[in-house]
């Protein structure tokens, strides 16, 4: 992790990882759940997760003056922006999923509920991974991600609840299909440094417009506007000759790195349109006019294409826990959520 | 713990008929209908507010049932009061009510309240563990009777999960000689990524990922030992800002007729901040007053509040003095949100910021002149 040095023209593309953000809510939804319908089977359910662009936040500021540092592509020094995160509460449960925040994109996921710690510990996490991963890359070749891209943003979400001491134990993966080859940045800039400020507006308007939620879209340039296309729409917005421009709601704050959830649909582009080099706009606005925050990094997928209906390439994925190692972590809610405590529950 | 003043709270909360006709500008007060718009404006220039539907379980009829309550999640909180070097912290520009002294009766006792009490026989080394944390609070005229000993109980309950943790932690690998470093020093919460016998989980080797940014700490696992984490966060060097979070919420209060906010902390971690925690990014002007551990109205979690007795009065201050300042302009009811939530940042400075920051930007409150 740590090797990265070719800085001699391309640099390796770093990505974002994200964070699960698990607030108590989705904890008591587990609970009910696990009690009321799930019971001892340990079968795979079907749940949600929200990412969305960056908040507010005073780096965002310094993000236009450390970027020029990133330009160098191996500008490393650190940062200090927050987390990306993929957020879970008791919504994550529903079938529908309720209109969030705006720019707010949903992840469908996979959760594998044990019954016992024991369960939680001798599940085979490699093979658990590699199966979602499976269904991505068959979404992507049956073409569902493109009509549904959220599908290139499965997750996997491994826990055990321990009901009677309210403690729970979950580990989080976010499968990234692994390149061929590793793709390179060829620079990493603030959108406004390419862009007018009339493109900018233009681009958030017409990501509004298409109903404020698209999380993967292709774009379309003039010397006037940014326009968001569905990936569906690849043929008649891509034009032969043309730099393939795309675009993708990214929860990074990072001022030279493209979120995580970039990954998956980097490999779409290489699989299913042969893409080899593509200007990929980091979306990071929301819908209301401010500073511009987005970036644009120019990224090479070199490599041969692995055919479509290949074998599914290798995945990672797997958060690492605080301590930063490969582990899972755990939930202490008893306080919040032993009955006792919560005797008044209003009305 | 819930505390009878919260089941008392209920109660009148239930009993008290939903407010039909507007009355803000005259006494601060909001319909439900009227929380409702200014949530859908705030919504509207605040994007990172949204609407929840809550629990069903909790839903309340007056209200729309997907827009139960507000949420913002995730805001980074980066400093603690005490460490606050801002404006100050009853200086908060230009929305600050004069007089607060007024607005805020000073009918409150400043207690000191051992924080760690019983839940349970299997903690009885507790005592060198204990913080004394400076809790006073709120003494409206229907809870006199009400002694401090429920607040202390429901922090105290909060307080002793980490702790309760720690002594496991203890349990565990004491004899690996893993953390006894950390006895005594103080409630650091025990890192929870050492789950007790979660070492041995197979098949996951480390993954050759160098594609993935280098985020969670890659320095010192040495120190785990020291299960350092929540205060320093010193050694770490990745890129990440590693802070607390909050998600804040607002919710409709039927008995005061306000919005009502509450806080759920996490730490660089992302492990549930304890109350004592929570209670430094709070104003110690009103920490000591108003806020208090109780059950969500609409989630089964029990969260920090501030108390919405006096938000009505504060309210119609702001309000007065918005319109002082700009005569002939009205203030319409769909900006109270936005108004509340610079009230609020001079409760919670540390994050006012970012509760606030997309709306001054943008020039929402288009009469400044307060």
């Amino acid at each position: 992790m740590e090797s990265q040095d070719d800085t001699a023209t391309n640099s390796l593309l770093q990505f974002d990882p994200l964070e699960s953000a698990v607030d108590p809510t989705f904890w008591h939804a587990l609970s009910k759940k696990k009690i009321e319908v799930y019971r001892l089977s340990d079968a795979q359910q079907d749940i949600s997760a929200q990412y969305q662009v960056p908040a507010p936040h005073p780096t965002r500021n310094a993000a236009a003056a450390t970027a020029a540092a990133a330009t160098e592509a191996s500008a490393r020094a650190p940062k200090n922006v927050p987390a990306a995160r993929l957020s879970f509460s008791a919504r994550s449960f529903d079938d529908v999923s309720v209109a969030a925040a705006t720019a707010s994109c949903t992840s469908p996921g996979v959760l594998r509920n044990t019954n016992t710690i024991e369960e939680f510990k001798q599940l085979d996490k490699t093979n658990a991974l590699k199966e979602v991963a499976e269904r991505i890359w068959a979404d992507m070749n049956s073409g569902a991600a493109i009509s549904n891209p959220s599908l290139l943003t499965r997750f996997l979400l491994v826990t055990f609840a321990d009901l009677k001491k309210y403690r729970f134990y979950y580990w989080f993966a976010f499968p990234a299909l692994l390149p061929e080859e590793p793709i390179r940045l060829s620079r990493a800039v603030p959108m406004a440094d390419v862009y007018s400020g009339a493109q900018i507006s233009a681009l958030r308007e017409s990501w509004a417009a298409k109903g404020g939620a698209l999380p993967f879209f292709l774009l379309s340039e003039t010397n006037e506007a940014l326009g968001v296309h569905e990936l569906r729409e690849w043929h008649n917005v891509m034009q032969d000759g043309k730099p393939v421009t795309v675009g993708f709601v990214d929860p990074s704050s990072q001022p030279a790195n493209p979120g995580w959830p970039l990954r998956n649909f980097l490999i779409l582009l290489r699989v299913r349109w042969g893409v080899t080099a593509a200007r990929v706009i980091c979306f990071r606005e929301s819908t209301l006019p401010r500073d511009p925050c987005s970036i644009i990094c120019d990224v090479v997928l070199p490599g041969a294409a692995s055919p479509r209906g290949a074998a599914c390439p290798k995945a990672v994925g797997w958060e690492k826990n605080s301590s930063g190692k490969l582990g899972p972590r755990m939930a202490d809610l008893g306080p919040l959520m032993d009955p006792a405590q919560l005797a008044d529950t209003a009305v | 713990m819930a505390t009878l003043h919260s089941l008392f709270h209920s109660a009148r909360e239930y009993l008290n008929p939903v407010l039909k006709s507007s009355k803000f500008k005259e006494t601060g007060v909001l319909t439900p209908e009227e929380f409702v718009l200014a949530g859908d404006f705030l919504v509207y220039k605040c994007p990172t507010w949204a609407w929840a539907a809550g629990d069903p379980a909790k839903h309340r009829d007056y209200l729309p049932s997907d827009k139960q309550y507000l949420v913002t999640r995730n805001v980074p909180c980066l400093q603690r009061v005490s460490d606050y070097s801002g404006a100050g912290e009853t200086e908060g520009g230009d929305m600050d009510v004069e007089g607060e002294g007024d607005a805020w009766v000073a009918t409150h006792k400043d207690r000191k309240v051992k924080v760690g009490q019983d839940d349970g026989g299997d903690i009885d080394d507790m005592d060198d563990d204990e913080v004394q944390v400076p809790i006073r609070r709120h003494n409206d005229d229907d809870d006199a009777s009400l002694g401090v000993d429920h607040v202390a109980a429901g922090l105290g309950g909060v307080n002793l999960n980490d702790d309760r943790y720690h002594r496991h932690h203890h349990h565990y690998h004491g004899a690996s000689g893993g953390v006894e470093a950390q006895e005594g020093s103080d409630t650091a919460p025990a890192d929870m990524d050492d789950i007790p016998d979660m070492d041995d989980i197979p098949d996951m080797e480390e993954e050759d990922d160098p594609a993935a940014l280098p985020t969670a700490a890659t320095t010192t696992t040495t120190s785990r030992a020291g299960a350092t984490s929540s205060s320093s966060g010193a050694a770490r060097t990745d890129n990440i800002l590693r802070t607390r979070t909050y998600d804040v919420s607002m919710t409709y209060d039927k008995y005061y007729q306000t919005p009502r906010i509450w806080l759920f902390g996490y730490d660089e971690n992302r492990r549930p901040l304890t109350a004592a925690q929570i209670f430094e990014d709070i104003s110690q002007d009103h920490a000591q007053k108003t806020v208090t551990i109780e059950p969500h109205p609409h989630e089964q979690v029990s969260m920090a509040s501030i108390h919405p007795c006096k938000h009505a009065n504060v309210m119609k201050r702001i309000i007065d003095r918005m319109e002082e300042g700009e005569e002939g302009k009205e203030l319409r009811v769909d900006r109270y949100l936005l108004l509340f939530l610079k009230f609020v940042a001079s409760v919670l400075p540390t994050i006012e910021h970012y509760i606030n920051g997309c709306l001054t930007r943008n020039g929402i409150l288009e009469q400044p002149r307060v």
